[in-house]
């Protein structure tokens, strides 16, 4: 579904990825970890086609994202840290935006309300909505076109254990579904939970990948350890 | 069809939007304390529209943008099949249809018909062409609320200073600066048209026309970058 081959990037003098190869399986849950400033932005950045890689290729679906960067994002859906809604707008006018921006229909903007369980929300302002809500609203949101591939950053970051779990959830279904999933989080157990595999970024290198208890084997008895073992060594 | 979704987009947050409401009643407000002086609303009428052309339209393209951008909702679209100079466009023609409702409401208020139409309605257009094209690169430029105030405060003070102040009285340096501000052919034209007095039309258009066409080839230079610099 995702490759990056022998990917590096440069924004200037700085170097946000190095030498980068990863390769991501159709209906994989795949999960992102590293430090701040690891390359994890940049590594979406290039997926969604808003960034060109200095050096190497970058494959989704089969398609350069640079050079056919439309095509790609009919594909993907993505959830940003903080859910970025419009907070002026109300949750249906959230979805009715993104549908007309992807070009479906209200009914499945609703059908992806109603998936993620947040069709009691359609007439409130999303400004008025508790961070638990804002994640479901705007995980609709990125699933309403049906993308085979789904970004998500910090998904749980700062919901209560049971709007985390809510939304491991919701997050598993659509796994179910066969879609690709590329997580993006800070939060180990949350990796091990859903993740197949897990690649950790360091400094823009990949110090690490494979699958979770893998990692762990080799590296620590918790995932934790091997992600301090990992990013402290690469330090 | 991304298009008109923005727009739509853009006239739902604009319905729930206080600040342009507060706008829209000052500016009529003062239209219509300047009305009751039937003998020199010729003097207030253009002063009125631009500062409501340039002020309104600002403040919708310009805060909807750098908004944007504050509040990283800009990503959000910009991960979406929409494109930038789509995002830009649907915000600048929202601003544009905001321009031109304030300035029929605003017409409305001064009661009077107005002497050449045409040339009034040039002045006009004009002056929301400008705005507009002044406003999508300073959302381009600026990064955030306060970036694009120093941005703006000064072009804005300098904009109005140019209409409101009878600079024609200064001295010969001033004058010619002056002249050649982007207020005063719109003004002279919206004047022109009010009253029904002979202005260079040509060589006003040309001038206003030459002023957005370079501010739009500044702005769609930048956004091209900014996205080939990805």
């Amino acid at each position: 579904m995702i490759q990056l081959i022998n990917v590096t990037k440069r924004y200037g003098t700085v170097t946000a990825l190095t030498d980068l190869n990863l390769k991501i399986h159709e209906g994989e849950t795949f999960g992102l970890l590293g430090p701040n400033g690891a390359g994890k932005t940049t590594t979406l950045r290039l997926v969604a086609g808003l960034a060109r890689p200095t050096e190497g290729q970058v494959r989704v679906a089969g398609l350069d994202p640079w050079e056919r960067g439309d095509a790609v994002r009919r594909q993907m859906g993505v959830v940003l840290d903080g859910g970025l809604l419009y907070n002026d707008l109300t949750v249906w006018e959230n979805l009715l935006l993104f549908a007309g921006l992807f070009g479906v229909s209200e009914r499945a903007a609703h059908d992806a309300l109603v998936q993620m369980g947040a069709s009691d929300l359609k007439n409130r302002l999303a400004g008025k909505l508790s961070k638990g809500q804002r994640q479901r609203v705007a995980l609709a949101r990125a699933i309403l076109h049906g993308p085979r591939l789904l970004y998500l950053d910090e998904p749980t970051s700062g919901l209560d254990p049971l709007a985390t779990d809510e939304l491991h959830r919701l997050i598993r279904n659509l796994r179910s579904q066969g879609v690709t999933i590329l997580l993006s989080s800070h939060d180990m157990a949350e990796v091990e939970a859903l993740c197949d595999r897990v690649c950790i970024l360091q400094r823009g290198r990949m110090v690490a990948c494979g699958a979770p208890a893998a990692l762990k084997a080799e590296h620590g008895p918790s995932l934790t350890d091997a992600f301090i073992q990992l990013t402290g060594r690469a330090q | 069809m991304r298009f008109f979704s923005l727009v739509r987009g853009e006239l739902w947050a604009l319905k729930r939007n206080r600040r342009i409401l507060m706008f829209v009643v000052m500016m009529l407000g003062m239209a219509a304390i300047y009305a009751l002086d039937a003998q020199d609303s010729a003097t207030f009428l253009p002063v009125v529209l631009i500062v409501s052309i340039y002020a309104g339209v600002w403040q919708m393209t310009v805060n909807s943008l750098v908004e944007e951008k504050e509040r990283r909702t800009l990503e959000a679209l910009l991960v979406t099949p929409a494109r930038p100079l789509e995002i830009i466009g649907a915000k600048a023609f929202t601003g544009i249809a905001f321009a031109v409702l304030l300035c029929a409401l605003l017409l409305l208020v001064f009661r009077q018909p107005p002497e050449a139409p045409l040339v009034l309605l040039l002045g006009v257009g004009l002056a929301i062409g400008f705005a507009t094209a002044s406003g999508a690169l300073i959302g381009i430029v600026a990064r955030d609320l306060r970036t694009s105030s120093l941005y703006r405060t000064p072009v804005l003070a300098l904009l109005v200073g140019g209409t409101v102040i009878p600079w024609q009285e200064s001295g010969w340096a001033i004058a010619e600066v002056m002249r050649w501000l982007p207020t005063r052919p719109v003004q002279e034209l919206i004047w022109g048209g009010w009253t029904g007095a002979p202005v260079p039309l040509a060589q006003y258009t040309a001038v206003m026309l030459a002023y957005t066409a370079l501010l739009l080839a500044v702005g769609a230079r930048i956004l091209r970058q900014q996205a080939t610099s990805g």
